[in-house]
């Protein structure tokens, strides 16, 4: 049964939301989900991916393959991750475009910004606060 | 048509904590064809008008030009200065015309059913689903439960509040079986509804009964195939989806209690339903052939009739221009006309076999007699 007429599953309005999403959408929409290990640490499921953060890639043809990324394409939704290149036909190499749904946040670039949105998601506090909405602010 | 007196109650550990009595309602004759029916015409009671827009196509004043102008009688857009005017208007065969037989919003989109038609079908559909091979028929995967029908203790439903506790309770009891299977079924549509939000389908799962405030919907609605339902406000379109009899219930004690009451007993009429009585079966005991073939029966029949079929000579077919006595059958004159072949032939001196003579003497004697 539908519960919040704010939300909505139709498969004509979510395509026409990805599509024509604004930059900014797009970056909550180009959220990976953190490691283990910082997932345990900050109490933060996912966080929206940024240069210079640290990932692992856990599907697809490159799996297994860590590195940092040099570049969130927003256009594309993608993201480039260092060394992960190929060689084109004329020689050039080309960076290979991930999905960041396909990749795991290894390590976090932290500046300022970071650490206060990592303050705000942790879930703990969250829950502490009496506030069921988990990260309301994101996503 | 379950005759057991009572029904075992379990509780969330699938042990026996009780025993009720088995309400009427699931001994009630089982109607497949009158559930079919009132399915059919009440699962046209959620649709939604749809039509062409009502002036579509319409909103011109052309008239037609008659005849005389060697161009088509259709009606043609009046006017000049615009690349409309002259052009045919109005008809199906028209550009910017109105489409054939246009859906109108005026269809009768609903259908009345008769109430007592629909509780008999509801009836109907209970008493089914206390019968376990025709739950197993709709395809439920029920080979792990304890009884049919299965009534759980209230602790253990009623009380349910996480997703997770309720699958614990599905897994005990073994109907998690039942979700497995709508899980596995989930596919993509065949056909355009797809595109129209109608993505998947999936098969139904059971369908738990409770009475009373209770938050185990809470608990439920996020398992697919899954269903919760308030035994006073039973559907027919969740107790026979599809039009087909057996769905698999998960009873609450207490909405199995309530079931009496509800809709009566043979001797009692209902005490929700004003004047309603269940309906009786026609016989106790429908399986026909097993009452045909019992001694009771059978020792006063009367013994059934031999009759005795003697098998008739098989047919000899032989051949009239070989055989003289088939082509007398055929042809009685073929006897003098033999008899003539034989005597001119002898007076011409013409020896005759003593074969043929022989068979022209067995003629003669055939034919006097």
């Amino acid at each position: 049964m539908k519960r919040n007429t704010n939300v909505s599953s139709s498969r004509r309005k979510s395509r026409k939301a990805h599509f024509t999403a604004s930059s900014g959408e797009r970056r909550i929409r180009m959220s990976a989900a953190l490691s283990h290990d910082l997932r345990t640490k900050y109490n933060v499921r996912s966080l929206p991916i940024r240069k210079d953060d640290e990932v692992r890639v856990v599907c697809g043809d490159n799996k297994n393959h860590e590195g940092k990324v040099v570049a969130c394409y927003r256009k594309k939704y993608v993201i480039h991750i260092d060394k992960l290149t190929v060689t084109k036909t004329n020689g050039n190499t080309a960076q290979i475009g991930v999905s960041p749904s396909n990749v795991i946040l290894t390590k976090l670039k932290l500046d300022k910004d970071r650490k206060a949105l990592l303050e705000r998601k942790n879930r703990t506090v969250a829950a502490d606060k009496g506030k069921v909405k988990v990260s309301a602010d994101v996503n | 048509m379950t005759t057991r007196p009572f029904v075992q109650v379990f509780d969330a550990q699938n042990k026996v904590v009780g025993k009720v009595k088995l309400p009427n309602v699931l001994t009630t004759p089982i109607r497949p064809d009158l559930v079919n029916f009132v399915h059919t015409n009440l699962n046209k009671n959620a649709r939604q008008a749809y039509g062409a827009a009502p002036y579509a196509g319409e909103q011109t004043s052309a008239e037609s030009w008659g005849t005389g102008r060697a161009v088509a009688r259709i009606p043609r857009v009046p006017g000049s200065g615009t690349h409309r005017s002259g052009q045919g208007a109005f008809g199906n065969m028209c550009r910017g015309g109105r489409m054939y037989g246009p859906n109108k919003t005026w269809r009768r989109w609903n259908r009345k059913v008769n109430v007592n038609q629909k509780r008999y079908a509801v009836v109907s559909a209970l008493a089914a689903s206390a019968v376990p091979a025709l739950v197993m028929a709709r395809g439920h995967r029920i080979n792990g439960i304890n009884e049919v029908p299965l009534v759980i203790a209230n602790e253990s439903v009623d009380t349910l509040q996480k997703t997770k506790a309720a699958v614990e309770l599905l897994k005990k009891i073994n109907a998690y079986a039942d979700v497995t299977k709508v899980i596995d079924s989930k596919h993509i549509r065949a056909g355009a509804g797809k595109a129209r939000n109608r993505r998947y389908k999936v098969r139904k799962g059971p369908l738990v009964v409770v009475s009373g405030k209770t938050t185990v919907s809470q608990a439920l609605r996020n398992i697919p195939g899954v269903e919760v339902a308030n035994v006073s406000r039973l559907n027919l379109l969740k107790l026979a989806p599809g039009g087909h009899l057996g769905r698999f219930i998960i009873w609450t004690k207490s909405a199995f209690e309530q079931l009496d009451s509800t809709f009566g007993t043979f001797a009692k009429s209902s005490a929700q339903k004003k004047g309603y009585t269940l309906p009786r079966p026609m016989i106790a005991n429908a399986d026909i052939v097993r009452l045909v073939n019992s001694d009771e029966i059978q020792a006063a029949v009367r013994a059934s009739k031999v009759v005795v079929k003697r098998p008739t000579a098989p047919v000899r077919r032989s051949n009239p221009l070989k055989n003289l006595r088939a082509m007398i059958k055929l042809n009685p004159a073929a006897v003098s006309t033999r008899r003539t072949q034989v005597k001119s032939l002898k007076s011409k001196g013409i020896k005759v076999s003593k074969k043929n003579q022989l068979r022209a003497k067995l003629v003669a004697a055939t034919f006097n007699q």
